[in-house]
């Protein structure tokens, strides 16, 4: 036993990575569709757009790089799906250069599934929503967009003047957005809330990575944002509110199966270590 | 560990399936995404084979990345940036949609930007300070206030609230109890012995959990990571969906 012990507390990392392998493939493969339950925290956020009236200007900043995809693409997804659903006006920035061409591609997938599910759905660019694309300088960027969104960003993706777009007639500035919903990778998210959005008081969801989520929380407790979704698990909740079953709901199987995973190895490995401490004992004693 | 393959790997398949209009079928694709789903997995499996051990593989797809975000970024700031905002507005002629006006003024922020770059050369360094101070003068200026505003005053507002014998007065308590607690271990003005030392060391215990729920957060984005990649390469590449009913994405 003591062998095993021994064995089991110093386990080869390989044998570790393959278990948390066969545990993330396994569930891919033959799906448990194990139940997910929204939480409030994004229960707030969808609420929040649901209430707003067709025609409502919201915001939406696509502050993050490939490198966060998973977890934060699905959420782009489910804000452009909710958003087109209940025709809201959607302005969407970028202030990470490295995902400059996330947002289009969002935009593509969400309108090429909103068509198969009504063939007569239909939204304009540069009327119903605009691109307005990367500009450096973050905090400069928000400060501008206070005074005038047209001047911060004088050209969209497609070039064309946004003082020409049909979308700029009746929302030109920050504080006339009716809600913010950014997706953050990084500490944008932050100046987002301090430049731009407390100062002019625009309501303000949080998509961020499971790895940014804590620090989020105090500014939940502040009510400096209205609902936070928190990583995957906070994509696929918004899935499910919004009633479809995305990349995000069908990664919550191999996701509840790895933190079992964990969870046992962590709970295994405390009960082994005092049961190999005690036999160690026994042993100087005899 | 993935992001040498992530350019590849996340944009090219996915941005030329939804470019084109095709499904996700193998014989749907463009033969270019087709060879972007290979090379993408390829380098995804690069980059997989360090948990192994650190090999050639793991390394071309590491340097390759950094290649290709850099000249990506470069490319990305140049047509964004330092054309439409230093250029063009020097040189109208180049803007090929004829909008942009001359402005010399963009001449001043050009020649603070070129101070900096004057760090390489050691005799001329000390011209980059100009800038600097330029830059730092201006950033705390506005940072000043609305730092204040938008970040202090509501965080310490949100400490303060009313105490009560219900739930909500109980989390309140917790709340001022932790933020108290936590502020006294980072005091170093006084010795943390005596009562000062039980308060810090029920900081610690406040931080500790703070940094626990931190931790499982952590974890469970690179979960995320990993499963976004499984799928990639189960389903985009390998097309296992074909085999094993009811999976896929």
């Amino acid at each position: 036993m003591k062998r095993f012990l021994e064995w089991f507390l110093v386990l080869d990392r390989r044998i570790i990575y393959t278990l948390v392998a066969l545990a993330v493939i396994v569930p891919l493969l033959f799906p448990l569709n194990l139940r997910i339950y929204p939480t409030p925290e994004v229960e707030s956020v969808h609420e929040s757009l649901n209430e707003l009236p067709a025609g409502s200007p919201v915001l939406v900043s696509v502050d993050f790089d490939p490198a966060a995809l998973p977890e934060l693409y699905p959420m782009l997804i489910s804000m452009l799906r909710q958003s087109f659903q209940q025709k809201l006006k959607v302005f969407i920035t970028c202030l990470w250069p490295n995902g400059v061409n996330l947002a289009p591609m969002a935009i593509d997938q969400v309108i090429t599934d909103m068509k198969k599910l009504d063939p007569e759905f239909d939204v304009v660019d540069g009327e119903d929503y605009v691109y307005l694309g990367y500009q450096p300088g973050t905090v400069l960027v928000m400060l501008k967009m206070a005074q005038d969104i047209r001047k911060a960003f004088p050209k969209d993706v497609a070039k064309r003047e946004t003082s020409t777009l049909p979308i700029f007639e009746d929302t030109w500035k920050l504080s006339q957005m009716k809600y913010m919903v950014m997706i953050e990778a990084g500490d944008t998210g932050d100046y987002w809330i301090v430049y731009g959005t407390t100062p002019n008081k625009v309501p303000v969801g949080a998509g961020v990575t499971g790895v940014m989520a804590p620090q989020y929380f105090p500014w939940l407790q502040a009510k400096q944002v209205d609902g936070i979704i928190a990583g995957l698990k906070g994509a696929a909740e918004w899935e499910v509110l919004l009633g479809y079953a995305g990349s995000a709901t069908k990664s919550m199987d191999p996701q509840s199966i790895v933190h079992a995973l964990i969870f046992l190895a962590i709970i295994l490995a405390n009960i082994f270590a005092f049961w190999l401490a005690a036999i160690k004992r026994k042993e100087e004693r005899s | 560990m993935a992001f040498p393959a992530i350019i590849l790997a996340d944009l090219t398949p996915r941005w030329l399936n939804a470019a084109s209009g095709a499904t996700t079928s193998f014989v749907n694709l463009p033969w270019m995404g087709t060879l972007g789903v290979w090379v993408a997995a390829g380098l995804t499996l690069f980059m997989f084979s360090f948990i192994y051990r650190d090999n050639p593989f793991f390394k071309f797809g590491e340097h390759l990345y950094l290649g290709i975000s850099a000249a990506y970024l470069m490319c990305v700031l140049w047509h964004q940036f330092f054309k439409p905002k230093f250029i063009f507005p020097l040189l109208p002629f180049t803007d090929p949609t004829s909008a942009t006006k001359l402005n010399l003024l963009v001449i001043i922020p050009g020649i603070l930007g070129f101070f900096i770059l004057l760090r390489l050369i050691p005799k001329l360094a000390w011209l980059s300070r100009i800038t600097f101070a330029f830059y730092v003068g201006g950033i705390a200026g506005f940072a000043i206030y609305n730092v204040i505003n938008g970040l202090f005053l509501p965080q310490f507002h949100s400490t303060l609230n009313p105490l009560s014998f219900t739930w909500l007065g109980f989390n309140n308590l917790v709340l001022l109890a932790g933020a108290f607690c936590v502020l006294v271990y980072f005091f170093f003005s006084l010795e943390h012995r005596g009562a000062m030392g039980h308060v810090s060391r029920i900081g610690i215990y406040f931080l500790m959990i703070a940094f626990g729920a931190s931790f499982g957060y952590t974890i469970m984005a690179r979960v995320s990571l990993l499963i976004g990649r499984m799928q990639f390469l189960l389903f985009d590449w390998m097309h296992l969906e074909r085999i094993f009913p009811g999976a896929g994405m």
